[in-house]
C-alpha cells in the first residue's frame, strides 16, 4: 500500500510541475508590422512601447503567451505619418490605447519547434482569433548575463478590416503582417 | 477606363466634396415641396453617401466616430420634429446647446472616464461648451435657410480642412461631406427659393459638425485653441445685410464672413499639428 501511494505520487509529479514565466526583455525584442502602400511597396514600421510574459510548462510541453503593445508607440520613421496611423482613421491610440495578443495554446516541441499558435488579438477594441507563426522557441542560458531566457520569432497576418479598420482601402493593404521577435527573462 | 474611375472614386475630394454636394442637392430639389423636412433629408443624405464609401454603416466597434455617425442620423429626423414644434427661440438654444453638450459627453466619455474628475472637467469643459454652442446656435429658429446654410456651410468646410491637418482624414472627411452636403441645399435654396426649415438644417449639420470638430481635439492633434474660431462662424448668419442684395450676394457674402474665422482655425491646426501627413 505504502510504495502504491509512493509511485502515485511519483508518476504524479510531472502533471503539478509549475509552469516558468518569462518576462519580456524590451531591449532585446521588436514589434514590427508591414503594409502594402498603393500596391507599390511595402511599408513597415514598428512599435516602440510593448510588454509580455510567457509561461512554459516544461513537463507538459504547453504555454501561454501575452504581449502588449502601445498603440500609441507606433513608429514609420515619418512623424506626421505616424500621428496619422495614432487617430481613428487607423489605430485609434487615444481610444484604445493597448494593443493585446493572448495566446494560452502555445506548444514547445523537441528541439523547440512550435509552429502555428493559436490566439487571440484586440486591435481598436475588436478582439478576433489570429494565428501566430512561430519559426523557432530557443530556450536557454544567456552567455553574457547567465539568465535563464527564451526567444521565439513569429508572424502573424491579419485582415485590418476585420477590425474595423477600413481608411484607405482598398489602395492600402487591407492585410497586416505582424513580425514579433521576443526575447525574455526567467522570473 | 474601369481602373480610371475607380481612382476618381477613391479620391477623398469626390467621396466627401462632391458626391455629398451632388447627393443632398438632388434630395433638397426631389423633396422640395416638403419645405421643412427638404433641407434636413438633403443633409442626412450627403452625409450618408460618405460614410457609406469611407467607413461604413457597421456599429462594430462602438468608437467614438460611430457614435457621431448615430447622433447625425438620429438628429435629422429629431431636428425637423422640433421645427414645427410651438418653442421659443431661447428655449430652443437651450435645448440644443444641452444636446450639444450631452452629445460630446458621450463621445468623448472613453477618453474623459479614464482620467481625475479634475482633468476630466478641464478638458471636457472647453469640449462641452463649444458644442452646446455650436448646437444650439446653429439650431435656433432663425426661419431664414439662405443664412443658415451659409453658415454650417462654412463651418462643416473650414472644420474638415482644419481637421484633416490634425491628422485624421476620417474625422476630417465627415465634416467636409456635413459642409458640402449644406452647400448643396443652398445652391437648390437659391434656385428656387422656397425651402424651409433653416433650424432642422442648422441643427443636422451643426451638431456632428461640432463633434467632429471637438473629437479631433481628443482623437487626433487638433488644438482645442482651433475651436475658439470655429465657434465665431455660428454668429456670421447674423451680420445685417440690406434686402435689396441679389440672394446670391447675400449668401456669399454670409459664407465668406463665416469662413473667415475658419481660416483662423485650419491656420492654427497647421502651425500646432504640421502638414498633411498623407
Amino acid at each position: 500500500m505504502r510504495h502504491l501511494l509512493l509511485t502515485l505520487v511519483v508518476l504524479g509529479l510531472p502533471a503539478m510541475a509549475v509552469a516558468e514565466s518569462y518576462t519580456l526583455d524590451p531591449r532585446h525584442s521588436s514589434v514590427y508590422f508591414a503594409i502594402n502602400h498603393l500596391g507599390f511597396t511595402t511599408v513597415y514600421g514598428r512599435f516602440d512601447t510593448f510588454a509580455g510574459k510567457i509561461a512554459v510548462d516544461w513537463a507538459k510541453g504547453t504555454g501561454t503567451v501575452e504581449v502588449t503593445v502601445d498603440a500609441a508607440s507606433v513608429d514609420t520613421n515619418v512623424a506626421k505619418r505616424d500621428d496619422h496611423l495614432r487617430s481613428p482613421d487607423f489605430l485609434n491610440a487615444v481610444e484604445f490605447p493597448k494593443i493585446i495578443y493572448r495566446s494560452d495554446a502555445l506548444t514547445v516541441g523537441e528541439g523547440g519547434a512550435a509552429g502555428a499558435v493559436a490566439g487571440q488579438l484586440t486591435l481598436n477594441g475588436v478582439t478576433r482569433p489570429v494565428a501566430l507563426e512561430v519559426s523557432h522557441i530557443h530556450c536557454g542560458t544567456n552567455p553574457l548575463n547567465q539568465k535563464e531566457t527564451c526567444g521565439f520569432d513569429a508572424t502573424a497576418r491579419l485582415i485590418r478590416s476585420d477590425f474595423g479598420i477600413k481608411y484607405g482601402l482598398p489602395g492600402l493593404g487591407d492585410e497586416v503582417t505582424l513580425m514579433f521577435g521576443v526575447e525574455a527573462i526567467k522570473e | 477606363m474601369e481602373a480610371t474611375m475607380s481612382t476618381w472614386l477613391s479620391h477623398p475630394a469626390i467621396q466627401s466634396g462632391v458626391a455629398p454636394f451632388v447627393a443632398a442637392l438632388v434630395v433638397a430639389a426631389v423633396l422640395g415641396q416638403a419645405r421643412r423636412l427638404a433641407g434636413a433629408a438633403a443633409i442626412l443624405a450627403g452625409l450618408c453617401v460618405t460614410v457609406g464609401w469611407v467607413t461604413g454603416f457597421g456599429m462594430t466597434p462602438f468608437t467614438s466616430t460611430r457614435k457621431i455617425i448615430l447622433v447625425a442620423l438620429a438628429v435629422a429626423p429629431a431636428a425637423v420634429a422640433l421645427e414645427g414644434a410651438p418653442v421659443a427661440a431661447r428655449a430652443r438654444l437651450a435645448l440644443w446647446f444641452g444636446v450639444g453638450a450631452a452629445a460630446i459627453v458621450w463621445v468623448g466619455w472613453p477618453v474623459l472616464a479614464r482620467r481625475t474628475p479634475l482633468e476630466a472637467v478641464r478638458v471636457g469643459l472647453p469640449l462641452v461648451l463649444y458644442c452646446g454652442w455650436v448646437t444650439g446656435a446653429s439650431g435656433r429658429a432663425s426661419g431664414d435657410l439662405l443664412r443658415t446654410s451659409s453658415g454650417v456651410t462654412a463651418l462643416g468646410l473650414a472644420t474638415g480642412a482644419a481637421v484633416i491637418f490634425g491628422a485624421s482624414a476620417l474625422l476630417g472627411q465627415l465634416a467636409l461631406a456635413l459642409g458640402s452636403a449644406a452647400g448643396g441645399v443652398l445652391v437648390v435654396h437659391l434656385v428656387r427659393g422656397n425651402l424651409g426649415g433653416a433650424a432642422a438644417v442648422g441643427a443636422a449639420a451643426g451638431l456632428p459638425i461640432a463633434l467632429l470638430g471637438a473629437a479631433a481635439t481628443l482623437y487626433a492633434r487638433m488644438p482645442v485653441m482651433a475651436l475658439l474660431p470655429l465657434a465665431l462662424i455660428p454668429l456670421a448668419p447674423l451680420l445685417p445685410l440690406p434686402d435689396r442684395l441679389p440672394r446670391w450676394v447675400r449668401a456669399a457674402t454670409l459664407f465668406a464672413v463665416a469662413l473667415a474665422p475658419g481660416v483662423v482655425a485650419i491656420v492654427l491646426t497647421y502651425r500646432a499639428a504640421g502638414p498633411v501627413p498623407f
